[in-house]
């Protein structure tokens, strides 16, 4: 009989060590890096957009704050988190990855955003900040791909000011049957011969579509978030439940 | 997530793409930068935030911080809110209302509204320069035979609302159509009682 390792985890489907799950994680957004935008617009059909800015919406930052776009990746929550607080405010980009991180510096100077963001490499599960240091923190898209969820969230819940929320945008359980056969099709049979043809990188996008699988539902998550010691929390459907937003507070 | 959203997101991507095409609009942005400021349009009843940094106008539809200006007005009266002497005629009007720094409100106005872009340049850039100067050639001169016909009208600023004046018939005009319905109800009247004659 095979022995099964004490430490496992899902790689998409297929079950590997923890320690390796990094660095496949990590091997995944370097071959994508480049293109990750570009795919971002064409495999959402552009809606990733309008879930990001439902997110800022429900964020409630303010002029002055600070917050962390975790695993950031390409920076597109945080260039518009750096124009609402201001100079006089702080935004932290932080991502496991050096790939991605420096894409979305590349972007974001780019755009003209400089002065008030930082740039830091982190793992999620040990985030390298001080306690009660931020007012808004987000994980968008980058919770399926962290390998102890529970962990990384207790790291969240410790670098948040009290008064603080976290949001955490991430593809969920589609609310109807027919969705979800749908979604399936497109996920499995067109997302990654798309990410062949942009990206030349199949495997890739075969394992996000295998990772969202994999991911907690709503209900789910939201008490492994109040597990850890949020307070309030609710999520929010969007496009029928193939995404959701759990907003959670710190008290 | 709500038409709203959409709304805001085509809002944000047209307006920051108008601010694109004019050169000007960056110095004036760096001179609002860090102000947000609020607009309630009376047409919608929903709350705008616009956000103005140097690299572009963020628009929000929730903030929960502090407003350096709040403005309540019809979106017809945007246009004349830079407008000094227009101002408190616009109030009186209850067709506007402002919380905060009133220059606020109308160098923000004036960020909107006053949109400097050389659209022929823009045009070449794409179909070529001949094309491009034909074209408006004829947009301009199609302007000035607009413009001529509205002359005597007060203020040619709106000639929008003009135009849609033009739409929706003029009262002469209806009366004249009011004349043509009873002329052909006359003689229908007229035809059926000839029919019932030859019928006899
Ligand atoms: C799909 S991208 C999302 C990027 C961005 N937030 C967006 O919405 O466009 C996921 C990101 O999570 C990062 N990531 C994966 N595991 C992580 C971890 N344990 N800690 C921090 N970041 C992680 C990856 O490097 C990648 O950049």
């Amino acid at each position: 009989m095979n022995k099964v390792p004490e430490s496992t985890t899902h790689f998409g489907f297929k079950t590997v060590d923890e320690d390796k799950k990094v660095e496949l994680v990590a091997e995944v957004f370097h071959s994508v890096a480049a293109r990750y935008d570009l795919m971002n617009d064409v495999l959402s059909l552009g809606i990733h957009r309008l879930w990001k800015r439902f997110t800022i919406n429900c964020s409630g930052l303010r002029k002055g704050q600070k917050a962390l776009d975790l695993a950031g990746g390409t920076g597109d929550l945080t260039a518009k988190f750096s124009r609402i607080v201001g100079p006089s405010g702080q935004v932290v980009l932080a991502d496991i990855n050096d790939s991605m991180l420096k894409v979305g510096r590349a972007k974001l100077r780019n755009a003209g955003i400089e002065g008030n963001v930082e740039y830091v490499q982190a793992n999620a599960e040990e985030l390298p900040f001080p306690d009660n240091y931020f007012d808004v923190v987000s994980i968008a898209f980058g919770l399926r791909n962290v390998t102890d969820k529970d962990k990384a969230l207790a790291s969240i819940y410790r670098v948040l000011k009290p008064g603080g929320r976290l949001l955490i945008l991430e593809f969920s359980k589609p609310l109807y049957k027919p969705v979800s056969k749908f979604y399936d099709f497109y996920s499995f049979n067109i997302l990654p011969k798309l990410g062949k043809l942009i990206a030349n990188d199949s495997k890739s996008y075969q394992y996000l579509a295998e990772s969202i699988r994999m991911h907690p539902d709503q209900e789910t998550l939201k008490e492994m978030m109040n597990k850890v010691g949020f307070e309030n929390t609710e999520f929010f459907n969007l496009s029928a439940g193939i995404v959701a937003l759990h907003r959670g507070y710190k008290y | 997530m709500s038409l709203n959203d959409l709304f805001c997101a085509m809002l944000e991507t047209s307006l920051n793409k108008l601010q694109q095409f004019d050169k000007s609009s960056k110095v004036q942005r760096k001179q609002l930068a860090e102000n947000i400021i609020g607009i309630t349009f009376k047409e919608f009843n929903q709350t705008l935030y616009f956000v103005i940094s140097e690299q572009q106008i963020d628009v929000l539809n929730i903030y929960e911080g502090h407003v350096d200006c709040f403005i309540q007005l019809s979106v017809f009266a945007l246009n004349d809110l830079k407008n000094n002497q227009k101002l408190t005629e616009l109030i009186r009007n209850e067709q506007l209302d402002i919380v905060g720094d009133i220059q606020l409100a109308q160098q923000f106005a004036q960020l909107l509204t006053v949109i400097d872009i050389d659209w022929e340049a823009l045009l070449a850039d794409k179909i070529g320069d001949v094309l491009a100067h034909k074209f408006f050639y004829l947009i301009n001169k199609g302007n000035k035979n607009i413009k001529n016909k509205f002359k005597n009208k007060k203020n040619n600023q709106l000639s929008l609302l003009l135009a849609e004046k033009n739409i929706s018939p003029a009262p002469l005009e209806v009366a004249f159509f009011c004349d043509q319905v009873t002329e052909i109800e006359q003689q229908l009247l007229d035809l059926e009682a000839r029919i019932n004659r030859h019928r006899h």
